[in-house]
C-alpha cells in the first residue's frame, strides 16, 4: 500500500504556544486513523492543517504526494468540530453547495445518508438540533469520493443513537480508495474501527502504530491504553 | 467563480427583493399621496413628516446598508464558524473574495436602477418636482406624464448619453473602492489579531479610520484636478480604481497567507 498522506516535522505555532511540535507520521490509503487526545493537545491545529484551512510555520504535508493547498482541497473532505453550514440554508442548499463546490460530491448519495440519518431535506439548519446538525454535516461529507476524510470530533455531544448512526455511516463509506482519520475523545465508540491510531499530547506524538499490533502489545483495549497514557497528564 | 456568485446570490436575493419591494412602496406612497416636490418643505403635516423620515431613509439608508454588507459578509469569512465552509473549497481568495463582492455589486445596481426608475416617475407625475431638474422638461410641465416622463428619460439616455455612459461606471468605481477599503480593513484586522482575545468592535473602529482616511484619499485626488467636465473625472477615477485595485490584491493576499496561515 502507497501513503496518501504524509507529514514531515511539522510545526505550528500561535503567537508563542506552540500548538504542534515537529509532526511527523504517514497514512497508508484504505486506512481508518484514531487521532487521539486531551482538549489542546494539537488534533484539531493538525486536521486543519492537513484540511488546507491553515498552514503550518514549518514541515511539509503532501496528499497522495502534492502539498497542500486548492489542488489537495478537491481531494480531502473535512468535518470540522463546530457547525460551518451558514444559518440561511436549508439541508437542500447545503448540498447545493457541496454539488456547487465539489466535483466528487453524489447527490444521490447525500440523499440516501440522509435518509439513513433519518434528516428532512427542507428543515432549515437553524432549527436543527446539535445531533442532527452533526449528522448533515457529516452526510454531506461522506457524499463525496474524496480520497481523505477528516473528521474532528464526529460524536462529540450527539446522543448514543445518532453516535451509533455516525458509526454505521463511517464503517458504510469505508472504501479502499480513500483514508479517514477521526479525532476524537470517545475511545469506546469507535476503537474497533481504527487501523491505525496516533496519540497526542501538547502538539508532540507520544504513541503511534497499528491498533491491533498496540493492542497485543500493551495486552489492553485502545480505550483502555489511552485512560493509561493520559491518566497523569490531563 | 461561477459557484460562489450563485452561492453568495442565494444567501442574498430574500433581503434583495425585500429591499427592492421596500423602495418601490415608499416611493408609490410619495408619488399617490402626491408629496413628491413638497417632501422637504416646512409646514409639514404629519404624513408627509413619516413620508419624509421614511423616503430619506430609505434612499439613503438602502444603499449605505448594501456598502456595509461587506463588512458582515467578510467578517464571517474571517471571524465565524462559517469560515471552514468556504477555506476548505478548492476555490483561490480572490475567486471566494470577488465573487461575494460582485454579488453585492449587482445587488447596489440594481437598487440604484429601481430608485432612478421611481425618481423618473415622481419626478414626471408631480410637474413643480422637475422644475430643478432641467429647463427643457420644465418647459413641458402642461403636458401630461408620460411626455414629461419621456423627456425626463430623452435628457439622461439621449441628449446627455456621453455624460451617462461615464458616470456610471465612475459611480461604480466609487462603490468598489468603498467595498474595497471595508474589506482590507477587516482583512487586516483579522490577520493581526487572528488569535487573540479582543474585542470585536475594535474592527469596526478600524473600518471605521480606514473609511475616513479614504474619504479624505478621494478628496485630496479629486482636488488636485480641476474639474469642469464630466470626461475631467476619469483622471481622479482612474486613480481611485488603481487603489481599489491594490487594496483587492492585499484583502487576497492577506486572506491567504494571514488568515488561512
Amino acid at each position: 500500500m502507497s501513503a496518501l498522506l504524509n507529514i514531515s516535522n511539522v510545526t505550528k505555532n500561535y503567537g508563542l504556544k506552540t500548538a504542534l511540535h515537529d509532526v511527523s507520521f504517514s497514512l497508508e490509503q484504505g486506512r481508518i486513523l484514531g487521532l487521539m487526545g486531551p482538549n489542546g493537545s494539537g488534533k484539531t491545529t493538525l486536521l486543519k492543517i492537513l484540511s488546507g484551512v491553515q498552514h503550518p510555520a514549518s514541515g511539509e504535508v503532501t496528499i497522495d504526494g502534492k502539498k497542500v493547498g486548492v489542488e489537495t482541497k478537491s481531494m480531502v473532505s473535512f468535518l470540522p468540530d463546530v457547525n460551518p453550514l451558514f444559518s440561511w440554508m436549508k439541508a437542500d442548499d447545503a448540498i447545493d453547495f457541496y454539488k456547487d463546490f465539489f466535483a466528487d460530491f453524489d447527490r444521490v448519495k447525500c440523499y440516501e445518508l440522509l435518509d439513513f440519518m433519518k434528516l428532512n431535506r427542507t428543515q432549515k439548519v437553524r432549527s436543527m438540533s446539535k445531533g442532527m446538525i452533526e449528522k448533515l454535516n457529516l452526510s454531506l461529507v461522506f457524499a463525496r469520493k474524496a480520497r481523505l476524510f477528516l473528521l474532528d470530533e464526529p460524536l462529540g455531544g450527539v446522543d448514543p443513537v445518532a453516535r451509533e448512526r455516525i458509526v454505521s455511516t463511517i464503517i458504510k463509506t469505508y472504501s479502499e480508495d480513500s483514508s479517514i482519520i477521526i479525532s476524537t475523545h470517545l475511545v469506546h465508540d469507535v476503537e474497533t474501527i481504527f487501523d491505525d491510531i496516533c496519540m497526542i499530547n501538547e502538539g508532540e506524538i507520544i504513541l503511534q502504530g497499528s491498533a491491533e499490533d498496540l493492542r497485543s502489545e500493551h495486552a489492553m483495549s485502545i480505550d483502555q491504553l489511552y485512560i493509561k497514557m493520559f491518566a497523569d497528564k490531563i | 467563480m461561477k459557484a460562489v456568485i450563485r452561492q453568495q446570490w442565494k444567501a442574498r436575493y430574500k433581503t434583495a427583493l425585500m429591499l427592492c419591494g421596500i423602495i418601490s412602496l415608499v416611493s408609490l406612497s410619495v408619488i399617490v399621496t402626491g408629496q413628491g416636490s413638497r417632501l422637504f418643505e416646512n409646514n409639514s403635516s404629519i404624513l408627509k413628516y413619516w413620508l419624509s423620515i421614511a423616503f430619506a431613509a430609505v434612499y439613503l439608508g438602502v444603499p449605505l446598508y448594501t456598502l456595509t454588507s461587506v463588512i458582515t459578509t467578510i467578517k464571517n469569512m474571517v471571524f465565524k464558524d462559517t469560515k471552514y465552509l468556504m477555506l476548505t473549497v478548492p476555490k483561490k481568495s480572490w475567486e471566494l473574495i470577488g465573487g461575494r463582492l460582485l454579488v453585492i455589486l449587482g445587488e447596489l445596481i440594481a437598487y440604484a436602477v429601481v430608485m432612478l426608475f421611481w425618481l423618473s416617475i415622481l419626478f414626471a407625475s408631480e410637474s413643480g418636482g422637475m422644475i430643478s431638474f432641467e429647463n427643457q422638461v420644465y418647459s413641458s410641465q402642461a403636458a401630461g406624464f408620460f411626455v414629461r416622463l419621456g423627456e425626463i428619460y430623452s435628457i439622461v439616455f439621449v441628449k446627455h448619453i456621453v455624460e451617462t455612459i461615464q458616470i456610471i461606471p465612475m459611480a461604480l468605481i466609487g462603490a468598489v473602492f468603498i467595498m474595497m477599503v471595508f474589506s482590507f480593513s477587516l482583512t487586516l484586522f483579522a490577520s493581526i489579531f487572528r488569535h487573540k482575545q479582543f474585542p470585536r468592535v475594535l474592527s469596526l473602529i478600524l473600518v471605521y479610520i480606514m473609511f475616513d482616511l479614504s474619504v479624505r484619499l478621494m478628496a485630496l485626488i479629486f482636488n488636485g484636478y480641476e474639474v469642469n467636465t464630466v470626461s475631467a473625472l476619469w483622471a481622479p477615477a482612474g486613480i481611485i480604481a488603481l487603489l481599489a485595485s491594490v487594496l483587492f490584491a492585499g484583502t487576497c493576499v492577506l486572506f491567504e497567507k494571514r488568515i488561512e496561515g
